[in-house]
């Protein structure tokens, strides 16, 4: 399954950005690599779109960059989660879970008060 | 981010634009070489492989620019960015560009010229200390007060610190080369401790100026100081000879000041003597300071107990509701007169026009965007936001204001100048109008304002997503601007045009009235020259009337001169001495106002000289001198006021400018004269003879056979023969004092005139140009009723009923505001009544002639072409 580009909104894309980067820092094209890799195939997302999402974090101080050698001896960016950056990934994941868990309740309502 | 961290971050990213630029470049280069490898990994060729990561990556251009949004340096750059393509944009399209300029530096300029006086007159600072608790103060309306008043105002209250007076005097300098005429005042001693200024050079005037034994002395001001001594320090304690009396010069106020008008050179002290015969003369205009923290209402009434305390005190003295009228008020409104309001006035009808000329560019920009529609929606699918897009249109219409402000600049530099002439030059800071920088402000701010004003609806229009959408259809051109929002602003400029030519009409007609008013007296061929004894050589009253028979009797042997007269206060000449009449035998009135008379001292050949008629009785003659029996000639509005019904020859009066047993008789009565104004009625007036009551300074009537200017130099020439050391001033004829009479109308009526012209040009081409544009847009439909069989004819007929249907709604609110303008303007109208049919007729007449001609050229066109082309278009 894949999503459409036009339903993955800038929020839940800087989720996904703040969730991969917190595993390791990364430049943008491991970063699209990865999210594509953990969602299974279904994020494959305009890869372009990631730097301006990229920069508004940055500007948020959720992230921060800095040149790198890559393993092939490549220049690249690399970005890297701060502090408040893990604070946000932590408070928007529970916020995510609890409207799913919401839309769930309201997708399964058989009728009757629970 | 912290504030601080953010400007930090702004500057740098402005700063290291270019390296941020090349390193984006590189990380999305990085991006797509990266992608590419990973897809020949996976067996593609190379240019596929390079074509799928491209692709997967989306349009760079777009990232790069949501990039630099994300990045939020934008706006700067952006702004310059937006500024140079705006210029390159206005350079393709000359015509527009000029044609929009022009317009809106009309507007801004007009606006600006107003704005200098306006900044000048009312906003800027007064020269003098702390002026907001300047006030200025009146006993009683339009009456002055007397040094009694002031000392009883001065006396210590809880509203006001002091108070000092003034009133304006012309003085006879003498002694240094040929004898002038100059502007000064005679003032309290404290006075410009009042108003908070000290002399520049020298110390001022001492407390001990005040009182009867004090010096001699007088303060001039900084243009007198630099005229006649060259700006010479030592000129503290040198002597000016001021209508015979020797004063010592003690200070030299600062460049710049000026009480209470432009016009005054120097400052005497009054004496101020409770013995003295002028005590309870009132002549003196009151300014005070109030104290910290008090307000103008407490002010008023101290003023008012201390009014009541004088009339208590000498009630023959002050009519009856003396103390309730009291008002104290700003000084500026005080020194400033009418002219406020006409600024006002003249400030609405520039923002009229300038809001007829927005409305015009605006009209332009929304035409002229829906043939841009196909490069912004390009723009817009390479990637820009509709933000984006309404910013730099934004910026575009901005820099055509600032471009037509910049035009309009020069047009309020040469309007200022003429605001500098035209206004009179007695009102304080009519020097000092110009463009300066708080006008340079100003008109920036305008610009910028106007701008915005009109640039935004287009802007919007044009990038409206149903704009967009129509491209997409690659349909014909859409209608950007939709003719009804192009006609709404149509209606409103015939509105404001019409609004602003009915004023126009208004005041046109008001100085036409009264130009043509009869004043009472003969207005042509009469030279009035103005002649002031010095007061040391002609002291005796024999004196005088020796000398004045003797001019007269020169002048009047002269053989240009038919009539010759002397009167000591000129019809419309701007002053009044007004005083009570006390009949004889009848007491003055206990309920009511007391009657009160307009005083002139006149010689017998006045009345013949100004064609003033005889009603009744006998006129002044040889036979009343000052040995005779005093007498009196009245005017017929105070024969019929305090005498109505009986025959007032014969009957005995006094004012109070002589003493208690001065009793003349009326000997005749005169026709009535407007004297003080062209506007009001006349006013009742009573005459004494200048043999009996001989006057130093008298106005000199002269009428001739001939031209009155020529006669000038030998007139002055003829005084000359009797004492060639009597100053002569203000020589002119009677015809100038009354046209000068009535020159802040005049002024008021050019400047609303011009604008009213202006408004109607710019609103005709406006309405010309938006008919056009509308009418060439249903060219399609046009094609379609023709192909399917309508005569040319009904194409006219729709053309001709919209054209008439917008044009009578722009005349029928315009009808509406002119009935709003005629109430407001009713006070200063004259001889119109609040409706003016004939004006507003004929402008809203010519406003729909241009209207039809502007919807029938382009319909004539349209029709003309064949409906199958028309119908091809697209």
């Amino acid at each position: 399954m894949s999503v459409d580009r036009s339903d993955l909104l800038q929020g839940t894309l800087e989720l996904l950005i703040l969730k991969t980067l917190s595993l390791q820092p990364m430049h943008g094209w491991g970063i699209a690599q990865r999210l594509a890799q953990m969602s299974r195939g279904a994020f494959e997302v305009q890869q372009g779109s990631l730097y301006p999402a990229l920069q508004r974090m940055k500007r948020r101080g959720l992230v921060r960059a800095e040149w790198r050698q890559t393993e092939n001896s490549r220049r690249a960016r690399y970005y890297e989660l701060t502090l408040a950056g893990e604070r946000q990934l932590a408070r928007e994941q529970d916020s995510w879970r609890r409207i799913a868990t919401a839309v769930e309740w309201v997708l399964d309502w058989r009728g009757g008060l629970a | 981010m912290s504030l601080c961290s953010e400007i930090r971050e702004r500057l740098r990213a402005l700063v290291y634009r270019h390296r941020e630029d090349a390193e984006l470049a590189e990380e999305i280069r990085f991006h797509l070489e990266m992608a590419a490898a990973q897809h020949v990994r996976e067996g593609l060729p190379e240019d596929e492989a390079r074509r799928r990561a491209a692709l997967a990556f989306g349009g760079v251009e777009a990232v790069r620019e949501q990039w630099r949004d994300a990045r939020g340096v934008r706006p700067l750059e952006d702004l310059v960015a937006d500024v140079r393509f705006a210029l390159r944009t206005l350079r393709r399209t000359p015509g527009f560009t000029a044609v929009a300029v022009l317009t809106l530096g009309l507007g801004i300029g007009a606006n600006t010229a107003i704005f200098t006086a306006f900044d000048a007159l009312l906003l800027r600072a007064l020269p003098y200390g702390d002026t907001d608790r300047l006030v200025a103060i009146s006993l009683a309306p339009q009456s002055s007060a007397s040094k009694a008043a002031l000392v009883e105002l001065r006396t210590p209250n809880p509203a006001l610190a002091d108070v000092a007076g003034y009133s304006k005097w012309e003085f006879a300098l003498t002694g240094r080369g040929e004898a002038e005429m100059l502007v000064g005042a005679l003032v309290s001693a404290n006075l410009f401790d009042v108003l908070g200024v000290g002399a520049r050079v020298g110390g001022g005037f001492v407390p001990a100026d005040g009182t009867p034994a004090g010096g001699q002395t007088v303060v001039v001001s900084d243009g007198f100081w630099r005229r006649h001594f060259a700006a010479d320090p030592r000129a503290i304690g040198r002597t000016l000879v001021l209508d015979g009396v020797p004063r010592t010069i003690v200070g030299v106020m600062p460049p710049g000041f000026a009480f209470p008008s432009q016009d005054v050179a120097l400052w005497v002290p009054a004496p101020i003597d409770p013995a003295a015969d002028d005590y309870a003369a009132a002549y003196l205009t009151l300014i005070g300071r109030l104290r910290p923290g008090a307000t103008g209402a407490q002010a008023t009434a101290v003023v008012g107990a201390v009014a009541r305390r004088l009339r208590a005190a000498a009630p023959d003295g002050y009519p009856e509701r003396f103390g309730r009228d009291v008002m104290v008020g700003s000084l500026r409104s005080a020194l400033l007169g009418d002219a406020r309001p006409m600024l006002l006035l003249l400030l609405a009808a520039v923002a009229l026009v300038l809001l007829i000329a927005c409305a015009n560019v605006g009209n332009l920009l929304l035409a002229r965007a829906g043939t841009r529609h196909r490069e912004l929606a390009l723009r817009m699918a390479l990637g820009a936001t509709r933000a984006r897009v309404v910013r730099q249109m934004l910026t575009e219409s901005i820099v055509l204001a600032v471009l037509g402000g910049g035009a309009g600049l020069l047009a309020a530099g040469a309007g200022a100048r003429l605001l500098r002439r035209a206004l009179p030059a007695a009102l304080p800071q009519v020097a000092g109008i110009g463009v300066d920088l708080r006008v340079l402000a100003f008109a920036l701010g305008l610009s910028l304002a106007v701008g915005v004003l009109f640039g935004v609806v287009p802007a919007l229009r044009a990038s409206s997503r149903e704009v967009q959408g129509a491209l997409k259809e690659g349909g014909r051109q859409p209608a950007v601007a939709r003719p009804r929002l192009l006609e709404t602003v149509i209606v409103a400029e015939i509105a404001l045009a019409l609004v602003l030519t009915t004023a126009a009409g208004l005041m046109l007609r008001t100085i036409w009235n009264l130009a043509h008013q009869d004043p009472g007296f003969a207005r042509a061929g009469v030279l009035t020259l103005r002649v002031s004894l010095p007061a040391d050589r002609y002291a005796a009253p024999a004196r005088i009337e020796t000398f004045y028979a003797d001019i007269i009797g020169r002048i009047a042997a002269m053989p240009e001169v038919d009539t010759v007269g002397a009167i000591h206060l000129l019809p419309l000449g701007g002053n009044n001495w007004g005083s009570k009449l006390h009949v004889e035998g009848r007491p003055l009135p206990t309920d009511g106002p007391a009657p009160e008379v307009d005083w002139r001292v006149a010689s017998p050949g006045y009345f013949a000289a100004l064609g003033i008629p005889l009603v009744r009785g006998r006129g002044f003659s040889a036979q009343d001198r000052s040995a005779s029996p005093p007498v009196a000639l009245i005017n017929r509005t105070a024969a019929r006021r305090y005498f109505p019904g009986e025959n007032p020859v014969g009957r005995r009066v006094r004012t109070d400018f002589e003493d208690e047993g001065a009793w003349a008789t009326i000997v005749g009565v005169v026709g009535d004269t407007r004297d003080q104004n062209l506007r009001e009625p006349p006013r009742p007036q009573l005459y004494r003879p200048h043999a009996q009551v001989p006057h130093g300074s008298m106005t000199l009537v002269v009428r001739t056979t001939r031209d009155p200017d020529a006669q000038a130099r030998p007139i002055r020439g003829a005084i000359a023969s009797v004492d060639a050391n009597v100053p002569v001033s203000q020589i002119q004829t009677l015809s100038r004092v009354a046209s000068d009479s009535i020159a802040q109308p005049r002024l008021l009526m050019g400047l609303l005139t011009a604008f009213a012209v202006l408004a109607l040009a710019l609103g005709a081409v406006g309405v010309y140009g938006v008919m056009s544009y509308v009418v060439g847009q249903r060219r399609h439909e046009f094609g379609i009723r023709r192909a399917l069989g309508a005569p040319t004819g009904e194409v006219f007929r729709l053309v001709l009923a919209r054209t008439v249907r917008v044009s009578l709604a722009g005349v029928g609110l315009g009808l509406l505001g002119s009935f709003a303008i005629g109430r407001a303007l009713s006070s200063r109208v004259y001889g119109v009544g609040a409706v003016d049919p004939v004006t507003s007729g004929a402008v809203a007449l010519l406003l729909v002639a241009v209207a039809l001609l502007a919807g029938f050229v382009p319909a004539v066109r349209a029709s003309r072409v064949p409906p199958m082309i028309a119908l091809r278009e697209e």
